[in-house]
């Protein structure tokens, strides 16, 4: 591990790198709300934003992905949405960071596989939210589907994501 | 070094990718079978119709049952239908007749409100039985949610 060491210095490049994906980050999370045609149910969606995150994941170091996570739930959390908006999103966030996290360590799983690891915790985060939120299990009630959607989104995320990730080049 | 490794990575899609997604897929299935089982077990039955008036309760009925009645006062007269497990305000005299555009409601916690003539129908669960609402309040939390919609959504 050579590379950590050099990981680990806070030099300008990386620094700019991590607030570009930030930004990123949020722009696709704006776009996506941008979208007229939303599904009736809530919590599926595509989640364009996830694809910076899912990216992030193979360019960055750990810390600077859970860095980009925070700058963008937080950030978006307080344009966008208010306090609650923003406790839904930190735990989807960082319930399918961690997933993503122990799936990319296994070595078994592609991007895509990684990606739909996240997709799927993401909706369980959001849910477990709901149920302590709303304090009642009928929110239970949307977990199969929930569970299905986020997968597909997943996969979807993971494609995309395999596609941009080898045209990122970062120069020394 | 770090470059050649994201590559690999994200060249082919291994067949453990495939396997989590089926995976996911049969828990899929099997959470909504198990959600339908339980729901099977109590069904509609114990939706009941709330019928408040003036803020105090003028009836209870049973969502089940199919049924037609009146409220009616020297002002206004309002005609609430209940039939195939929904509930709709069929006709009333109020001036803006916002009751009667609501249409059918069906699932818990919906509500139709005729605010000039000061009713409000609502479906419930079942009162004293705080056990059900976990397994029989299927939608209960879909009002919640649809405020927490935005919150999900992003």
């Amino acid at each position: 591990m050579s590379e950590n060491k050099e990981e680990n210095r806070l030099t300008a490049a990386r620094i700019a790198r991590v607030g570009l994906f930030s930004a990123l980050a949020m722009i696709f999370g704006y776009l996506e709300m941008l979208i007229p045609v939303q599904p009736g149910i809530p919590g599926i969606k595509l989640g364009l934003a996830n694809i910076i995150i899912v990216i992030s994941m193979y360019l960055f170091s750990t810390g600077e992905v859970v860095f980009i996570l925070i700058v963008r739930n937080v950030l978006s959390g307080f344009l966008f949405g208010n306090v609650v908006t923003l406790i839904y999103c930190l735990a989807g966030g960082f319930l399918s960071f961690l997933g993503m996290y122990f799936a990319k360590r296994t070595g078994l799983f592609s991007i895509v596989g990684v990606s739909a690891t996240g997709g799927v915790l993401h909706n369980v985060g959001q849910l477990l939210v709901a149920l302590i939120l709303i304090n009642n299990n009928a929110v239970l009630y949307y977990l199969p589907v929930l569970l299905i959607s986020g997968s597909i989104s997943g996969v979807v995320i993971g494609f995309i994501s395999k596609l941009i990730l080898p045209r990122i080049k970062f120069r020394q | 070094m770090k470059k050649e490794q994201n590559e690999i990575y994200a060249n082919n899609v291994k067949k453990y990718d495939v396997l989590l997604v089926i995976i996911i897929f049969v828990i899929a299935m099997l959470t909504a079978v198990a959600i339908h089982f339980i729901k099977d077990n109590h069904g509609d039955s114990q939706k009941l119709v709330v019928v408040t008036l003036n803020n105090k309760e003028y009836g209870k009925y049973p969502l089940s049952e199919d049924r037609v009645f009146d409220i009616f006062d020297d002002n206004y007269c309002n005609t609430i239908v209940i039939a195939d497990n929904q509930v709709f305000m069929k006709e009333a005299d109020c001036p803006d007749k916002y009751c009667v555009k609501t249409g059918a409601i069906k699932n818990i916690n919906e509500s139709i409100i005729c605010l000039p003539n000061r009713i409000v129908v609502e479906i419930c669960t079942d009162t004293g039985e705080d056990e059900l609402e976990g397994t029989e309040a299927a939608d209960a939390g879909e009002d919640e949610l649809d405020a927490n919609v935005d919150a999900i959504s992003r």
